[in-house]
């Protein structure tokens, strides 16, 4: 019987092994193993940084320690939703916003909760694939780009979504569809009319702006169009730079100014937005435009609140000739003037210096092109629009840089006294420029990737050479510290100076901000692999 | 793949009702003792998910080698005792390049293989195994040509099968004769299911400079799951 028996359960069990080793084998692993690793440039916070993984979906958060001389690097996972597209940071670094274009979801991390890696989502209803997100922490805006036409069915590309943060992060957001496809959406920051707080933001978007009204209570009032030409059949003028005016202007009460700068024409449009004057007209605020004269092909401009002066417009203004434009806001007058650089500027940074034996401190800007190795210093202060044209020396400066600018960046630890210039081929160093004594100290060797501040020391990393440099601001004295590779970016967290290098895969070197030597650093590879084993890839 | 794993079922089927069906006066008697020497393909299907990272479809591939003692004037009639050694790996490279992978492993194991001698051409078995299990990780990502991240771990190894021999036929001249009539040429294969401790590799060490690089951490690998060889086997009388 037992013989009988033991054939029985023979048959049974080569049966079922037969049934689970045809079907078991059938299992393919996920695509994303052999795909190209998609890692996002990192999105810095406080004392970490984030890297979106789109192949993974997650994002790896990675933060630099130091503990007794020791460096260290702590990586938190994040899991994101299905096929995630931008990744944001709010203005204060404690918000991380991920929109998963699979799922067409929000997902917010609060990375300051005590479970940081918590999160909720918010329902979009569609693929965002841009993120706009507030300075003051109070909405989130989506829109399209309308780049992405793969797997695209239907889509609605003037709609955006609004996640109003105010109360909380709520489950679903709120959609509107503007007038056109906006090319860039940008928040006003919040501010008083007729005693009530508002607040706007603007649509960017061929000859045309949009105003968005954010706390509006009725469809009626949330958009505002604000045409850039007279007629749709006009040459088309793409909006390049919106900048919001809210501050108190006694010649204009009540009143806050959009000032918008195109890619065509010789002018500025202003914008101005107040309450609405009459009862009947159903409308919460009174928008008119106003052209002010901005010189030849503006290419940048501030908005400079000057004391004793009032508002001014500051243009940089493209073409042949270096030259730059000011506006008087309140006449509408403006004045070019000439630059003492030999190409026309690019670029201006804003700023503020103590002169010596000055009671306060006075704004500047610093103008500069990419194809001039001279920059120029311009005492907006100084300037009278309707007067003489400034002199080199008393009201514009130039500065000569060792190379012509790549890039120039503030050195805003400093207080505003110092700036570094960027050069552009490997072997051009960079520049340590005064912005007190408007001086320039060269340094010569390699150019840098990228720059950091602490105190008065600036850390900078070569792309072309494995080192770090510390130099001081002050002086502009360079120790240079070896690197196991040449390092891309660079970072200063918690006293320990975080190097990112190249590759793909995630390499850094933690180093003792105080003293980076190769004895107390070390070097972390493949940080973005960790736990690989252990990965289920969608 | 498909076809492999059915190959593997039907070995599996052949094995297990050859030993179920075997005729009472098969498990032969008083015999010349014989020495067993097996080389195999051999194949491992690994469902779990961490093997993603060095197979596409969970397939590792390897050699099976084997050294038994016919044990049926000593012990049991039909029983052998074997030395089994196993080697495998896979190299991948992952992420369009970004990460280049080689893992391989080897098996040293005791085996028990149970089974009747059927017409002196068939021999259906069952065996058992317990052993050790080495396994190397190496590791490279793109871009890093001066260091190499390495990790070996160390397992306990264990294996259930069912399997059979067919031979060519088989020589009964129990004097023995000439050199080739000592030899009895095979092929043979097992099916069954192969145990493994999960391995950990947590500790990539990096080979290469003065710099201090920390270790990576890959986690567990877990390499258990249903395996299937084939090949040759020589019965040599002594």
């Amino acid at each position: 019987m037992w013989t009988q028996t033991g054939k029985w359960l023979g048959v049974l069990g080569a049966a079922t092994a037969f049934v689970v080793l045809s079907a078991g084998c059938e299992e393919t692993i996920s695509n994303a193993w052999n795909e190209p690793f998609q890692i996002s440039a990192p999105v810095a916070g406080a004392d970490e940084l984030a890297y979106l993984n789109r192949g993974f979906e997650q994002v790896h958060v990675v933060s630099a320690t130091l503990d007794a001389g020791s460096a260290g690097l702590v990586q938190t996972r994040l899991e994101t939703g299905s096929e995630p597209g931008k990744m944001a940071r709010s203005a204060d670094g404690k918000t991380l916003f991920v929109v998963n274009e699979g799922d067409k979801t929000l997902r917010v991390y609060d990375r300051s909760a005590v479970d940081s890696t918590s999160y909720k989502d918010v329902v979009l209803g569609g693929p965002y694939d841009r993120i706009s997100i507030d300075p003051e922490g109070d909405f989130v805006m989506l829109s399209y780009t309308g780049a992405n036409s793969q797997n695209v069915i239907a889509q609605n590309l003037n709609e955006i979504a609004i996640v109003d943060l105010r109360a909380g992060v709520p489950e679903v957001a709120e959609f509107t569809t503007l007038f056109n496809r906006p090319q860039e959406l940008v928040f006003a920051p919040g501010f008083e009319l007729a005693g009530k707080t508002e607040r706007l933001a603007a649509s960017l978007s061929p000859s045309e702006i949009t105003l968005i009204d954010l706390l509006a209570d009725n469809e009626l009032d949330r958009l505002r169009s604000v045409p850039l030409t007279i007629s749709q059949a006009d040459e088309v003028r793409n909006p390049k730079q919106v900048v919001f005016d809210t501050s108190a202007n006694p010649s204009a009460p009540d009143t806050i100014s959009v000032y918008v700068l195109t890619d065509r024409g010789q002018d500025i449009t202003q914008i101005l937005v107040q309450p609405s004057l009459r009862a009947d007209s159903g409308r919460k605020f009174d928008v008119s435009i106003n052209q002010l004269a901005a010189g030849p092909q503006p290419v940048k401009m501030a908005v400079l609140e000057l004391p004793e002066v009032g508002t001014r417009l500051l243009v940089l203004n493209g073409g042949s000739r270096p030259a730059f434009t000011m506006i008087d806001v309140a006449s509408g007058e403006s004045a070019t003037f000439d630059l003492p650089i030999t190409a026309a500027a690019t670029d201006l940074l804003v700023f503020k210096t103590l002169a010596a034996g000055a009671e306060r401190a006075e704004t500047r800007v610093l103008a500069y092109s990419t194809s001039s190795p001279l920059a120029a210093v311009i005492r907006p202060e100084s300037i009278t629009v309707s007067g003489d044209a400034p002199t080199a020396g008393r009201t514009v400066e130039a500065i000569r840089l060792r190379q012509s600018p790549e890039r120039i960046v503030m050195a805003d630890e400093s207080g505003g006294d110092r700036a570094i210039a960027f050069h552009k081929n490997n072997r051009d160093g960079f520049s340590v420029i005064n912005l007190r004594t408007n001086r320039a100290i060269p340094i010569q060797g390699y150019s840098l990737s990228d720059l950091t501040f602490a105190g008065s020391l600036g850390y900078g990393v070569f792309s072309a050479s494995p080192h770090l440099v510390v130099f001081d601001l002050e002086t502009g004295h360079p120790t240079v510290f070896d690197l196991p590779a040449a390092g891309q970016r660079i970072f200063v967290q918690d006293d320990a100076l975080l190097v990112q290098h190249s590759g793909r895969t995630g390499r850094f070197t933690v180093l003792d901000a105080a003293k980076p030597v190769v004895k107390t650093a070390r070097v972390y590879e493949n940080v973005f692999l960790e736990g690989l084993f252990e990965q289920e890839l969608p | 793949m498909k076809f492999k794993c059915s190959a593997a079922g039907l070995m599996l089927v052949a094995g297990i009702l050859g030993v179920s069906f075997a005729p009472a006066d098969s498990w032969a008697a008083e015999k010349d003792d014989e020495l067993v020497l097996e080389v195999r393909g051999f194949s491992l299907y690994a469902p779990s998910d961490s093997v993603d990272a060095i197979s596409d479809d969970g397939l590792l591939q390897g050699v099976s080698l084997g050294l038994g003692y016919d044990l049926t004037n000593y012990v049991v009639p039909g029983l052998r005792g074997y030395v089994l050694f196993d080697a495998m790996g896979e190299s991948k490279a992952r992420f369009d390049g970004a990460a280049n992978l080689e893992w391989s492993r080897q098996v040293v194991m005791l085996a028990a293989d149970y089974g009747p001698d059927l017409w002196g051409m068939l021999r259906p078995s069952v065996r058992l195994g317990l052993g050790y299990a080495t396994q190397k990780l190496q590791m490279q990502s793109e871009g890093s040509t001066d260091s190499r991240y390495e990790d070996h771990t160390h397992d306990l190894a264990a294996l259930g099968a069912v399997g059979f021999e067919l031979y060519f036929p088989y020589s009964t001249d129990e004097e023995g004769g000439s050199i080739f009539k000592r030899f009895t040429l095979g092929v043979g294969g097992h099916v069954g299911y192969m145990f493994q401790t999960v391995a950990e590799f947590d500790e990539l060490e990096a080979t290469g400079d003065s710099w201090q690089r920390a270790p990576m951490n890959f986690g567990e690998l877990d390499v258990n799951g249903v395996y299937w060889n084939l090949g040759l086997v020589v019965r040599v009388k002594i």
